[in-house]
This record gives structure tokens, sequence and C-alpha cells, in this order.
């Protein structure tokens, strides 16, 4: 009689794991599939930010707001230290100017 | 009889002996009660199994097909932009043996835009032995959901991946394309087709060398030139003196995300399949040979008065000196007959070595499958070897010629072209093919050219342009071609800055036309020297930060063995 009881109370406790390890699945087939989800919504967000940021887009953009602005030029570019000397080789002062220029973007902040 | 029967029976029961026969039979019902519940209870978690467990195995089944959809890696550049991405999409598949009506699903279908026409789905749907037939692939959700909204019994849809290029044409030929289930057809995407599909790699990504900025002012700049110059084509590309391709163009190109609508004029990449004759840029690979071997210096003198006999042809120079030049002056004015006259001092010999170690010979390797082989002559003789000495004679790509002067301007150390970011060699543990010396005085060569000779209008205020133009006659059949049909092929390579190059350009126009502005020239000069310009000026605030100082050229060591005055 106890090798029965025991033989089903082991029956019964293998039946409950399996169920449990079926459940257990389920959610974790649920979770994958809502990774796999979330991961596909990324990468077409992403493919849109990469549109969005298509340098073509972006020049036609910049042409017509940024009125007045164009792309860097060589001569605009110096180094750290000459422009914490405070004058470039041309004359310039780089430090004046650039102070001038957040006085005046400082003034004109709303 | 009934009476005396259970009478017999209780006689029995009373009977001893009976008792113990009693206890067994109850254990044995007892027995045959608990496995009779055993079996019941077998049974009834078997139909609970088949009723609510195998429905999740079921499911687990069709999920596991779906997820061995294929989906590749993503593609990037080196900053992490995106330039190739598989999207989730759904494909549209009909059952054609269970449609009940064929006509039925015909008329409704065919009215959605995006499926195929009437005569097509009844094609589709005529094998009734069938149990799968793609109808669309990659269904806009739009569309997807007015089909489903049918109803038609056997029209399913399918998760599926698409590829798509974010840039369209900007990188098409360098990233290449895929066909419709995802397979590679040529570039980065044929040739890495199999580890992009690889389940490992599906959450990194290729990064690639190549930086979108600079692929954008390239393809601009080219673009503009081959419209300006009704070329029938051009290529473009910039590599870092480590042998990293930055950006590669060549148009005409198309677009990825449209490969029915590709010819393969349009798939053709001429900066690796396309050989030809590049002409006087050759020239830096002549007075390197000659300068590293010994055979002539600086201020060798080689008379370019009259023009040089070779057998039944004779070589020329377009608009020459007509008198001695030294061997810097035959470099920045791109005398043919000086240089065929600095060949014949080294030999052939030497020069086969020479263009076997810059690995003009052979095919380059880099991680696409579009490469082209040279087109060396079967006999490499005097003559042969004086015309390759001003670009003839030798069909070479342009990516061959890069990488060959790239190595001679990186301090005579040959680099490795790649394409996959990190993948390159180091630039110190390269061979050394030619002295450091020798590549000081090519580069010094070069910056000439840009401030006195051929390369001037690719000069740029305040950092110091390098560079050597090139003109060629394309080969048509066996010879050029009559006089009035020829056609040109004119090429720049150059690089910024001068003693330790970072940048190195080649740009060449396929049969450029003259225009007003170049005064009715159609050399390298007056179109692909400009365009450059036009680069250059873009790129260098991109990637040159040096102070800006306007360059002093004076020390220039070839600069006393050139008479300007003569210009």
């Amino acid at each position: 009689m106890i090798s029965l009881s025991l033989l089903t109370a082991v029956g019964l406790c293998v039946l409950r794991i399996k169920y449990e390890v079926v459940f257990l699945r389920k959610k974790l087939h649920d979770v994958e599939r809502d990774i796999q989800k979330y991961q596909d919504d990324i990468r077409i967000y992403s493919a849109e930010w990469g549109c969005l940021n298509d340098p073509k887009r972006l020049k036609a953009l910049c042409e017509k707001y940024l009125n007045g602005m164009r792309p860097m030029e060589r001569s605009q570019i110096i180094s750290y230290k000459k422009f914490a000397e405070g004058g470039g080789s041309v004359g310039t002062d780089y430090r004046g100017a650039f102070e001038k220029f957040l006085d005046e973007s400082l003034d004109h902040k709303p | 009889m009934f009476t005396s029967l259970i009478e017999g029976f209780a006689m029995w029961r009373t009977s001893s002996g009976h008792a113990e026969l009693i206890a067994k039979l109850r254990i044995r019902m007892v027995f045959s009660g608990v496995c009779g519940t055993i079996a019941f209870s077998c049974i009834s978690y078997r139909l609970v199994d088949v009723m609510i467990v195998s429905r999740y195995g079921a499911h687990e089944r069709v999920d596991h097909y779906i997820e061995h959809v294929e989906r590749k890696a993503d593609i990037v550049d080196r900053s992490g932009e995106l330039l190739a991405t598989s999207i989730a999409t759904a494909s549209c598949y009909v059952n054609p043996s269970v449609i009940i009506d064929d006509d039925e699903m015909v008329a409704k279908l065919s009215k959605i835009s995006g499926m195929p026409s009437a005569e097509k789905l009844r094609q589709k749907v005529s094998d009734k032995n069938k149990h799968f037939v793609w109808l669309a692939r990659h269904v806009p959700p739009q569309i997807q959901e007015q089909v489903m909204d049918l109803g038609i019994p056997g029209i399913h849809f399918q998760k599926d991946y698409k590829r798509i290029y974010i840039h369209n044409n900007l990188f098409s030929h360098v990233i290449g394309c895929s066909d419709v289930d995802g397979i590679g057809v040529c570039g980065l995407e044929k040739n890495f087709s199999r580890e992009l599909a690889t389940s490992d790699n599906l959450n990194k990504c290729l990064v690639t060398t190549l930086d979108i900025r600079l692929q954008a002012i390239v393809h601009e700049e080219l673009s503009d030139a081959v419209n300006k110059f009704k070329a029938a084509g051009g290529n473009a590309m910039l590599m870092s003196n480590t042998g990293e391709i930055l950006a590669m163009v060549s148009l005409p190109d198309f677009d990825p995300n449209n490969l029915g609508a590709c010819s393969s004029v349009d798939m053709f990449n001429r900066n690796t399949l396309g050989v030809f004759e590049p002409g006087s840029v050759m020239k830096i690979i002549n007075v390197a040979i000659a300068l590293d071997s010994g055979a002539a210096t600086l201020c060798s003198v080689f008379d370019a008065t009259e023009p040089l006999k070779i057998g039944r042809f004779s070589v020329t120079d377009f608009r020459g000196k007509k008198r001695p030049l030294t061997l810097a002056e035959a470099f920045v004015f791109s005398s043919n007959i000086a240089a065929a006259k600095i060949e014949q001092r080294f030999g052939v010999t030497v020069q086969k070595a020479y263009m076997k170690r810059l690995g003009l010979l052979d095919k380059v390797e880099l991680e696409i499958p579009e490469i082209g082989s040279p087109i060396a002559p079967r006999m490499w003789n005097e003559s042969t070897a004086m015309t390759m000495s001003y670009g003839y004679g030798l069909a070479i790509t342009p990516l061959m010629l890069i990488t060959a002067v790239t190595s001679i301007l990186n301090d005579g150390i040959r680099i490795a072209p790649t394409l996959v970011y990190g993948r390159r060699k180091s630039s110190t543990g390269g061979e050394r093919i030619i002295s450091s010396e020798t590549s000081r005085d090519v580069r010094d060569l070069m910056r000439l050219t840009i401030c006195h000779g051929t390369g001037r209008k690719a000069a740029v205020d305040g950092v110091e342009i390098i560079g050597k133009t090139g003109t060629a006659y394309q080969a048509q059949g066996s010879g050029y071609g009559a006089e009035r049909n020829r056609k040109r092929i004119t090429t720049f390579v150059g690089g910024f800055p001068k003693d330790v190059p970072q940048v190195i350009l080649i740009i060449s126009l396929d049969n450029p036309k003259a225009t007003e502005e170049t005064y009715g020239f159609a050399t390298a000069g007056h179109n692909v020297a400009p365009t450059a310009k036009n680069i250059f000026k873009r790129i260098v605030p991109l990637l040159y930060s040096g102070d800006y100082n306007e360059p002093d050229d004076s020390n220039l060591k070839s600069l006393k063995y050139v008479k300007l005055q003569t210009r």
C-alpha cells in the first residue's frame, strides 16, 4: 500500500512538474516573442532614423532653414592652443571674437 | 434450484479455509481497482495532453519555423550609422488544395493593388495538389489588412524579413544588394551573405570602414562632375593611409532597394572591376622606381626636345617643353618622353620587380567579390616597359592604383585595402617597398605638381594637397580608334597633408567632354583636378584639425630642380 501511495504521489508530482514546465516554456516563448517583436520595432525605428539622417535630406533642410549658414571651411579651424593664446598668425583675435559671439548669443537668448 | 445454490454458497462461506480465499479476492479487487485508476489516470492525462498541452506544442512548431526565417545582421558605417538592415514584413501565400471557389478568390484578390493579376492568380491556384504557393512577398501592412478582411480560406500570411538599404544608391556598389530571399547578390552583401545570416551574429553588425559623410560628399561631387563634363561615368575612392576605404563611388549606380530596375551597366563597379590604362598617374610609380633603385636622382636630366621613336611608334608630349628636363620637371610637367627615358635607366627587370611588389600585377584582395584582374602585356620587352612608364600597356583597376600609390606615400610601407573596420593591418607591420627618402621625394614632387604643374586646379587654401593627374586614351579594339573618335579617361590621384598623408583620393571620369569653362580641353587638369579640389575643400575641415597656416612650399627639396619661369 505504501509503495502504491508513493508511486501515486510521485506520479502526481511528475505530472505537476511537467505542467509547470509546459507553462514556463510557454511563458518563456511569449517573452522571447515579445523580445523579437520589440527588436523588430527597434529595427524599423532605426531604419526610419537612418532615413531622416540621410545626407541629401539634411542638406536640403539646411539649405531651406539655415539661412546664411554654409559648410565650415579650412580657414575657420584653429587649434585649442592657438585659441587659448588669444590670437592667430594672421592677426585674428579668435578669443575676442568668440567671447563677442557668446555675449551676443546670450543677450538674444529668450 | 435457486434456493439450493444460496444454501451452497452459505455453506461455502462458512466452511474453513474460505475466509483466506475471500481475503485474497479482496486484495485482488483492490489491486485491479488501483490498476484501473492508474490506467484511467493515464488516459485522462493523455486527453489533457492532447487537448491542452499539444496545442502549445503545435504553436511552438509554427514559431520555430518563423524563428528560422532569414534575417540578416545590420551593416553600419564606421560611426555606427545604419546602412543596411532587415525589417519584419509579411508575405502572402496560398494553399490551393483548400481553395473552395477559385473564381471568387481571383475576383476578390486581383482587385487589391500589390497582389498578382487575375491571370497569374488563376495560374497559381490551378494545381490543387500543391499546399504552398507564394502570392506576394513583403506585403505592406495596409495591403495585408485588406487581404485578411476578405476572409478567403487558404490565403495566409507568414512573417518574413526584407532587406532594406537606408540610403538608396549612396552605397550601392560597395554594400551591394540582396535578392527577395535575402541572399546577397553583389558587394559586401554577397561576400558576407552567410556570416550576416548566422544566428550567432544576428544581434551584431558588420562595421565597415566607410564614412557616410565622406561618401555623400564624394558621391555628390562626382555626380556633378559627370553631369558637367557629360562623362559616360565616373568613379572615386577615398582611402586612409592604413588602407581603410573611407568612400567608394561608381557612376552610374543603382538603387539596391529596386533590384528589378538595375541593369548590368549600372551594377558594374568601376573602382574594383574596371581595368584601364591609367595614363600619366603611372609616372608616380615610374619616378618612385627610378629614385628608389638609384637609377636617377631628382636632378638627373632627360632630353625631351624631340619625340622618342620606339619601333614604328613615337612617344610625344602633350604641350611639351621641348627641352632637356630634370626628373623633377619631367614629373611636374608630365613629360612622356622623359618618362620613357627614365624607364630606360632602370630597365624591364627592375620595373617588373617593383610593379610586382606594389601589387600591380596581381588581383587585389578586398572583401567584395567584384575584383578585376590586371591585364599585363604578354611580351614584357623594352618597348612595352617604356609605354608602361607613362601609363599605357598595363591595364589596372583604380583600386590597384590607389593601393600602390598609398603604399608609396605611406612612407614606402605596403598597405592592404579593406572595407571591414578592425581588419586593417598595422601600417608599421607591412612590407617595405620603397625607402622612406624616396617616399618623401615623391610626396614633394606631387606637391610641386599641385603648386606649379598639371594639378594646379586641385589646390586648396590652407592645406598641403599633393597629387598627380593623368589623361589616357581608352583602348578600342586593337588600338585607340581614329583621332576624332578617341575616348579619354582622366584620372587624379592625390591626398593630404604632404608630410603624413592621411587620406588618398582617386577620381576618374570616363570620356569627359570639353566645356567653355575648360577652354576646349578635356584633360585631367581641367575636369578631375577641380572635382578633386571640391572634394578636398569639403572633407578637409572634417578630417584635418591642424592650425590654419598657408603652406610654405619654398623649402621643397625638388623645387630647386624645376624651372618655373618656363611655364
